[in-house]
């Protein structure tokens, strides 16, 4: 019983199997497969059909034989007597014997199932094929071949097409067919789009198997799987030799896309499954292979990146790239992206040294001196491969990954950052990424080339060249260089923020005279951020080139353009001579001096090596070559000249990267910097007479010029006096121009004064009688860079200030004592009577006598401070700044803070309002003082002048306490001689 | 290499790469894996006709399935 479930089982298992085979139903639960099963089993069960009978089968082969030997398919006919002779004297899985009766059943099954097995011209030569196929495998023809495998030279060797000639000499001619080596079925279509096209021959040829005396593994393997799995159906498979896989390799490193292993899709590199060698098992080999795939998907990668910036894809829009296609597709109308250009030209030149290393290996491999193995090959190249794995990783970051419609100059400076932060990254592991480090400085010496070249374009020449817009800086359009506010905001500098990477528009912060600094301090910029502490060195050389440029000066001391180095060449000087003295820099100094030393040494001969190309041209005739070069031309370039850089010998150490930057490019644009500016303070000091005109301003402004502004000030005081109307324009300017004129005629036509027209409410003390008026300069065109308007402003501030104290100075100066005295006697004589009741008149007048000394003494005192403390004092500080500015932001910066400072000082400040209330109340009172003085005795009574003691007292303590707790806290110790002579005034009251 | 059990494997696969070629010289449109399921259906004895007659009409099933599952109309 249990025989027969057993049986019964197994049955069912095979049903099962044989319906979800045909059916390809998985799901053994579906209700169509149980249908199937139940049908099945039900006819295998409960049929009608006899058992299958030997005799009617050997009819039926006969039959079949006859017809087809009617047929006159002799060779099938005989193949079918032979097979089913060969069948029935073989054994069956689980039965014993030969010719059974299961034996007959199976034939019987097979001519049951045979589809019009008489029509053999409806499938004659698939059958004859595989007939064939069957009856030719050899043994002598396969010993035979195994003897070839040993003598036969190369049978594999493909054509180069280009450049590599000399192979075509020790290419051998094909020694016999080869299994596994047909000739190559897969059209040849793009020979122009590689340098290399090579004919892989080795493709497509499946042999179900492919024998070797020795190297058998896969063999041996292939029948361990049969013989441990019942079911193993073995696979067609392609066979290969692993010299074959070698090539390949070679040829996928190379940049070679129709590849029979190696299969390119999309940009992806994957491994044919069905190659196997006959010595590797199947996983082993695919193990590698995978490895070997990745690296050669890099190098496509790349490759395909070269091929679009040179414009040399052949693929009309490459996909995967995005981001660098819009670049390239747009080639024709774009001017060329420079900093991708050179990007493009330092990893050419990496590849080419790495396909010159793949060369040698296939010679050796064609000289056959040596064995070469497919892992030798792969320790020989495993430098190469680590750096390509370094190369493309930073091209992903640093190219790929930049979302598409980026602006140029996104994609340069961040560039530019992912070599400076990869190389400072790998500069800080040490000795164990030398070669890295080596590879990643000479990129990014390469790519930063024309960054530099902007740079040195910009402070050379004064002209921001920058078609493609990739410098963080870029010149803004619609501001005119003689425009006043040329120094602000001609240029924008780009910035992005770390985190964000979004764009900021920092307009003006180039200017950096006086937000700039703050900005670039509180924000985390990534602009390339070599750059970054010679930023501001830079900008303000350009700038000053340019206007200097503009200025069309005297004396310019232009060098002279052929001698002149550029700035990257001088850079790369720098660096030479930095390698080649490293050790005795203090920097070096730290350990294993010796390999420092020598890693330094070699180093050098890159930059060396730079050199050279760059003495091919003239620096600044290589630099405009470059800048118009067509597409073809640059690729001329690049494979014209024969730049050969030994890479794999150099090992560098830059363990002081940023050092290296500090001492070999800063120092030159510090230089450049220095010279710029000081040329351009030179030419504004000398033949745009700066000083001259800072001088003015304080000459008339601040009152310098004592002798002009007191016929100027004067007159309109003494209209002031009689009462006349002083406030018209044409009086005004006809005063100032008769002042100005005599003494100082340059400046008659440049100065004039205006009223505006004050709130009538402000001007209710008579004191503010003088607001509104304004005095103007003209300051011609680059001088007016330092002085804006808006000094002017602040100069028109103290200007008024020290009108009104003028004013309340000279109205006290002009009283004479005569005036009340004469009064009071011709009074006296009056009206003798009535004013014994009263205080004496002769006591009054002695009051307004001592009122007036001490308002006197005040105004004096406040006068003097102002004029010859602050004014003075601080134009002698400002004076001597201004000789030592060395850039014209500085001297910007300098006049600004002089302005603020007296500003500060005049106690204009709003912080300080209070104190400077007093102070006018007081100049006030002393206006009406002067009033009633004027009207002369009588005209007041003696109330008025208890009131203006008691006020003057009370504005006085006021101020001197105030001012007395400012000095004692020693916070403002220019206002100790101020407090100190008010106080002496207040103590003698 | 040559144990029993192998010499017998290899002597099975050979009948069954021979039991192929006649399949497919008979054009009886049996792979490789169908027919090692039918020889071993036939040595468990199933009636050889029973079983073609089981596999044509499961061929002509699954047909029909996939013909009414792609929308067309076949018998």
């Amino acid at each position: 019983m249990a025989h027969w479930s057993r049986f019964e089982k197994e049955l069912e298992l095979e049903t099962r199997r044989l319906i979800s085979h045909y059916t390809s139903i998985q799901d053994e639960e579906d209700q169509n497969f149980q249908m199937a099963l139940k049908f099945a089993w039900s006819n295998f069960k409960f049929h009608h059909f006899l058992d299958a009978n030997r005799h009617n089968v050997q009819r039926s082969i006969n039959g079949i034989h006859e017809k087809l030997m009617v047929h006159s398919d002799l060779s099938k006919a005989e193949s079918w007597l032979r097979l089913t002779e060969e069948f029935l004297s073989s054994p069956l899985p689980n039965t014993e014997g030969t010719k059974t009766e299961v034996h007959y059943s199976v034939l019987a099954l097979l001519l049951h199932l045979s589809d019009s097995p008489s029509n053999t011209n409806y499938c004659e030569r698939p059958r004859l094929k595989e007939t064939e196929k069957e009856d030719t495998f050899d043994w002598a023809k396969y010993l035979m071949e195994g003897e070839d495998i040993d003598t036969g030279p190369f049978p594999d060797t493909p054509e180069w097409s280009e450049d590599e000639s000399e192979e075509e000499d020790s290419q051998q001619p094909l020694s016999r067919e080869d299994s596994g080596i047909q000739v190559d079925r897969t059209p040849q279509e793009d020979h122009e789009q590689n340098d290399k096209t090579v004919q892989v021959t080795w493709t497509g040829c499946f042999q179900d198997s492919y024998l070797h005396l020795h190297s058998n593994l896969y063999n041996v393997w292939d029948q361990h799987l049969y013989n441990t799995g019942p079911l193993y159906l073995p696979e067609e498979k392609s066979f290969v030799t692993e010299t074959q896989v070698i090539r390949e390799t070679l040829w996928l490193f190379s940049g070679v896309k129709k590849l029979f292993i190696f299969q390119h899709n999309d940009g992806k590199v994957t491994v044919r499954n069905d190659v196997v060698v006959t010595h590797l098992t199947n996983n082993c080999l695919h193990s590698v292979l995978e490895h070997i795939a990745a690296y050669g998907q890099a190098v496509t990668r790349l490759q395909k990146f070269i091929d679009e910036v040179t414009g040399h894809s052949a693929e009309p829009c490459p996909p995967g790239l995005n981001s660098s296609s819009s670049s390239s597709s747009k080639k024709s109308s774009d001017p060329p992206f420079r900093t991708y250009q050179a990007f493009v030209w330092a990893l050419y030149k990496y590849f080419t040294s790495f396909k010159e290393e793949l060369n040698t290996i296939e010679k050796d491999i064609i000289a056959k001196d040596e064995t070469v193995t497919l892992s030798s090959v792969l320790e020989r190249l495993s430098p190469h491969l680590a750096q390509i794995t370094m190369l493309h990783r930073v091209f992903c970051t640093g190219v790929a990954d930049v979302p598409p419609g980026t602006p140029n100059v996104l994609r340069a400076s961040h560039l530019l950052n992912t070599l400076y932060k990869a190389i400072i990254e790998y500069d800080s592991v040490g000795e164990a990424s030398e070669q890295s480090v080596a590879l990643l400085f000479s990129l990014w010496v390469e790519t930063v080339r024309p960054y530099l070249e902007i740079v040195d374009e910009w402070i050379v020449h004064g002209h921001l060249f920058d078609p493609a817009k990739e410098f963080i800086i870029q010149r803004n359009k619609d501001v005119p260089v003689n425009h006043r506010d040329f120094w602000y905001a001609t240029y924008t500098l780009y910035s992005v923020s770390e985190t964000v990477e979004s764009e900021e528009r920092l307009s003006d912060a180039a200017s950096g005279s006086s937000g700039g600094e703050q900005a670039s301090s509180s924000r985390q910029h990534t602009m390339v951020s070599f750059l970054k502490p010679v930023l501001k060195q830079i900008i303000m050389a350009g700038k000053s080139m340019q206007l200097l440029k503009n200025l069309d000066c005297k004396e310019t001391e232009q060098p002279d353009d052929a001698e002149r180095k550029s700035l990257y060449t001088l850079f790369l000087e720098s660096v030479q001579t930095r390698l080649r003295h490293g050790e005795d820099s203090p920097t070096n100094t730290v350990t294993e001096q010796q390999a420092t030393k020598k890693s330094l040494i070699k180093m050098q001969s890159i930059v060396a090596r730079h050199l050279e190309l760059d003495d091919i041209h003239d620096p600044l005739h290589n630099f405009i070559s470059l800048l118009y070069l067509e597409q073809n031309d640059f690729h001329e370039k690049f494979s014209g000249s024969n730049v050969i850089l030994d890479r794999s010998s150099e090992s560098v150490t830059c363990q002081t990267f940023e050092l290296t930057l500090r001492s070999c490019l800063y120092p030159h644009i510090e230089r450049r910097y220095i010279e710029c500016c000081g040329n351009l303070m030179r030419t504004l000091k000398k033949d745009y007479r700066l000083l001259g005109y800072l001088q003015a301003m304080r000459n008339y402004f601040l009152l310098e010029a004592g002798d002009t502004m007191y016929d100027f000030y004067t007159a309109i005081f003494d209209k002031v006096l009689e009462k006349e109307s002083w406030q018209q324009l044409a009086f005004l300017n006809v005063q100032l121009q008769e002042a100005v004129g005599q003494r100082h005629p340059e400046d008659s036509s440049r100065l004039s004064i205006f009223l505006e027209t004050i709130d009538p409410a402000r001007k209710k003390q008579p004191v503010n009688n003088l607001d509104g008026l304004t005095l103007s300069y003209k300051v011609p065109w680059p001088v007016d860079i330092v002085i804006s308007s808006e000094c002017q402003k602040i100069y028109n501030q103290v200007f008024l200030l020290l009108l009104q104290i003028k004013w309340a100075k000279y109205s006290l100066d002009t009283l004479r004592f005569s005036d009340l005295t004469v009064a009071a006697k011709r009074q006296e004589g009056g009206q003798s009577e009535e004013s014994t009741a009263k205080e004496p008149i002769n006591q009054q007048i002695h009051r307004m006598f001592l009122l007036r000394v001490k308002l006197m003494h005040f105004v004096n005192s406040l006068h003097n401070y102002i004029m010859t403390r602050i004014l003075h004092s601080t134009g002698l500080e400002f004076q001597h700044q201004v000789q030592e500015a060395k850039d014209l932001d500085q001297l910007i910066k300098i006049h600004y803070r002089y302005l603020s400072t007296i500003h500060d000082r005049c106690l204009l400040r709003e912080k300080v309002s209070f104190v400077k209330e007093a102070i006018m109340k007081v100049l006030n009172l002393v206006l009406i003082f002067s009033d009633r003085w004027q009207a002369g005795f009588g005209a007041w009574k003696i109330e008025s002048i208890d009131k203006m003691e008691s006020d003057f007292k009370n504005c006085h303590m006021f101020l001197v306490t105030i001012l007395n707790k400012a000095v004692c806290r020693g916070s403002f110790p220019h206002l100790e001689s101020l407090a100190l002579s008010l106080m002496a005034g207040f103590e003698q009251c | 290499m040559a144990s029993p059990a192998n010499a017998n494997m290899n002597a099975v696969r050979e009948t069954m790469d021979v039991l192929l070629e006649i399949s497919r010289l008979l054009n009886t449109g049996l792979d490789m894996e169908s027919l090692s399921i039918c020889v071993r259906l036939c040595e468990q004895g199933i009636n050889p006709e029973a079983l073609s007659s089981v596999i044509k009409e499961l061929r002509r099933a699954s047909d029909s399935l996939k013909a009414s599952e792609n929308g067309t109309s076949q018998g």
